[in-house]
């Protein structure tokens, strides 16, 4: 390598490829790289560090820059008034003014949305129906009582209302759907998509075994024998009278009757239960909802590519745009999971070796007291553990509620206080 | 699609839908432009809309001399070095940096951030701007101020730099790989022992 005597300066390949130079001598370093194996390999370089330069990349910009520059531009008057008018100050406070009001109307209103969403999702459909019928008095008055000049603001109300117009046709649709039903059991509407009805299968079993090691190490094999699997598993042998282990068993749902019988012969049944819950309507629910939102989403996009140029506009469909996807993806993950439930029946197992006698201690009144203790320490688990699943389950529907009533309650408080201010003061 | 100077003069005369569209064409890559340069997410939005905000405000004194976006990033260079100093000055701002819990960090992501890092200030700002702002050297020059022959000269250094930084050569590799594979001596000599 000789650099002295070297035509072309490394810099320019690159200027080269950072397409900086003039046509003609573009060529000529062109054409040298293509005979020179060192220039060649600096191309190559620069190529590589670009390429792992572009794994940099940065998340989109958050749609609250663009609400408040729409506000500085929405201000009236040329872009040269707003400038001379405005100081930096001055701006901040504002933004922070209309962000605080626009954060406390937009969370009102998406409340109750999300409430009436809550109870939609996770009632049946008859019930959901008369849920929705209920609230739709309320939700309605949420977001358009405040009838602001903001245009900003009555955009997005118009396109949460539009959203929720779409839920209501739905229903209504739904509700057409579901009548037959009832009425006629052959049904006059055109045979669902779905072949047959979609049922997720439960069970439950408690079992009494001599040794819990033995059962254990059948119950494996019976799992491997019919492809089940435990999808949790707790192993209890704290106490000494009787080790116990309860599981929840996910059995393809052609192998449950099968599985069931292998485990009754593990040891003795003491309970035993099976329950089935027809999804077939949930499904078709969910996938017509599903399918809905895809095309409102589709829609949307549509008009986001065909933009008129306004921020406001183009802030109020990306805002949609959110919420929907937002919705595909709960709704997708909804139908997923009840697709597991349908494929894969649940069992809950309970296996529990016979009390045994504690060593040392031969009266059987000793025995019946140990027994007791261990019974009754055993309700106290299963009644703590169905008070958290109580919570679990109903917790977020008391939040949501809490959180809906919190506004009425506190303007309602509000209000009693400032008319008994005046009545004290008259007194005095 | 009308030129960025075009929608810039339209809106000199008043057309806000123009400057609607100039945002929209420029409110990720100038975002991207903070976040690349600061540690804290928030003051990359705030800085963003001061940018954009400037822009607004200065658009009556705006003249097609150079492009819009050399005005543009010029404009957010000065933003940067102006919350660089006062970083300096109030040491506490940097304590709710988000750098490496930054939600999307890619193992490479993370590579070529500290090799980025690494460089300093001079060539690191020519090599973002080529490469994440895409501006030509020209426009480097202008929004830098400083002449086209060193924009070219630190921006191929810079690339160097970044070459060795994210590639360590292959013998160094070999050589750490023998160090490891070597056990140290005192556990030599712990098994030679019985
Ligand atoms: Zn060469």
């Amino acid at each position: 390598m000789n650099r002295t005597t070297h035509e072309i300066e490394p810099e320019e390949v690159m200027a080269y490829l950072d397409g900086e130079l003039q046509a003609s001598r573009a060529s000529e370093v062109a054409a040298h790289i293509a005979a020179c194996a060192e220039c060649a390999s600096i191309e190559a370089d620069l190529h590589a560090v670009s390429s792992q330069l572009i794994q940099w990349q940065v998340e989109a910009a958050p749609l609250s820059i663009a609400k408040s520059i729409e506000q500085s531009m929405a201000q009236p008057g040329t872009a040269a008034r707003v400038a001379a008018r405005q100081r930096r100050g001055l701006i901040g406070a504002w933004h922070r003014l209309v962000a605080s009001q626009w954060a406390w109307k937009l969370g009102f209103a998406s409340i109750a949305l999300l409430l009436v969403g809550t109870i939609y999702i996770q009632h049946s459909p008859t019930r959901s129906m008369r849920a929705f019928q209920t609230f739709s008095g309320l939700r309605s008055a949420a977001p358009s009582a405040p009838p602001t000049a903001n245009t900003e603001m009555s955009a997005n109300v118009q396109a949460i209302q539009e959203l929720q117009a779409q839920k209501e046709q739905l229903s209504e649709s739904l509700e057409k759907d579901a009548a037959p039903d009832v009425a006629s059991p052959a049904g006059s509407r055109s045979p669902a998509p779905t072949p047959g009805p979609m049922i997720a299968r439960t069970a439950s079993m408690n079992l009494v075994i001599t040794t819990l090691d033995a059962a254990r190490a059948s119950l494996e094999k019976l799992l491997a024998r019919h492809h089940a699997f435990a999808s949790d598993m707790t192993l209890d042998q704290s106490n000494d009278a009787s080790a116990s282990l309860n599981a929840t068993l996910q059995v393809p749902s052609a192998e449950l009757d099968a599985t069931l019988s292998d485990l009754r012969a593990l040891g003795r049944v003491s309970t035993e239960s099976q329950g089935g819950e027809d999804v077939s309507d949930q499904h078709v629910d969910l996938a017509a909802r599903l399918h809905n939102a895809r095309e409102s989403e589709e829609r949307l996009l549509g008009i986001l590519r065909t933009r008129t140029g306004k921020v406001s506009d183009v802030l109020a469909v990306e805002e949609q745009i959110s919420q929907t996807r937002g919705e595909i993806e709960q709704m997708e993950a909804q139908l997923a999971n009840l697709d597991k439930r349908v494929s894969y029946a649940s069992i809950k197992l309970e296996m529990a070796e016979e009390y045994k006698a504690p060593t040392g201690a031969n009266s059987s009144v000793a025995l019946r007291l140990r027994n007791a203790v261990v019974s009754g320490y055993r309700d106290a688990v299963d009644s703590l553990l169905a008070l958290a699943v109580f919570l679990l389950s109903t917790g977020p529907m008391l939040l949501l509620w809490a959180g809906l009533l919190f506004f009425p309650a506190r303007a309602i408080w509000k209000r009693r206080g400032s008319l008994r201010a005046p009545f004290s003061k008259n007194a005095a | 699609m009308q030129r960025d100077e075009e929608l810039m003069m339209a809106f000199q005369k008043g057309s806000t839908e123009s400057f609607s569209e100039l945002f929209l064409r420029y409110r990720d890559p100038l975002f991207g432009f903070f976040r690349r340069r600061l540690s804290n997410r928030t003051r990359a939005e705030e800085l963003t809309q001061e940018c954009f905000l400037a822009v607004l405000q200065g658009a009556e004194r705006w003249e097609p001399r150079a492009t819009f976006r050399t005005y543009l990033y010029a404009i957010a260079l000065k933003l940067t070095a102006a919350e660089y100093r006062r970083s300096q000055r109030e040491p506490q701002h940097t304590s709710d940096a988000d750098e490496v819990g930054q939600s999307n960090a890619t193992e490479a992501d993370l590579g070529v951030r500290r090799a980025v890092a690494a460089l300093d200030t001079e060539h690191r700002e020519v090599v973002l701007l080529r490469e994440f702002e895409g501006l030509s050297y020209e426009e480097i020059a202008v929004a830098l101020r400083i002449p086209l022959n060193t924009v070219r000269s630190r921006l191929f250094r810079a690339r160097m730099s970044l070459k060795e930084l994210l590639d360590p050569q292959p013998q160094k590799l070999q050589r750490e790989k023998e160090i490891l594979s070597t056990p140290a001596p005192a556990i030599q000599q712990l098994r030679q022992e019985p």
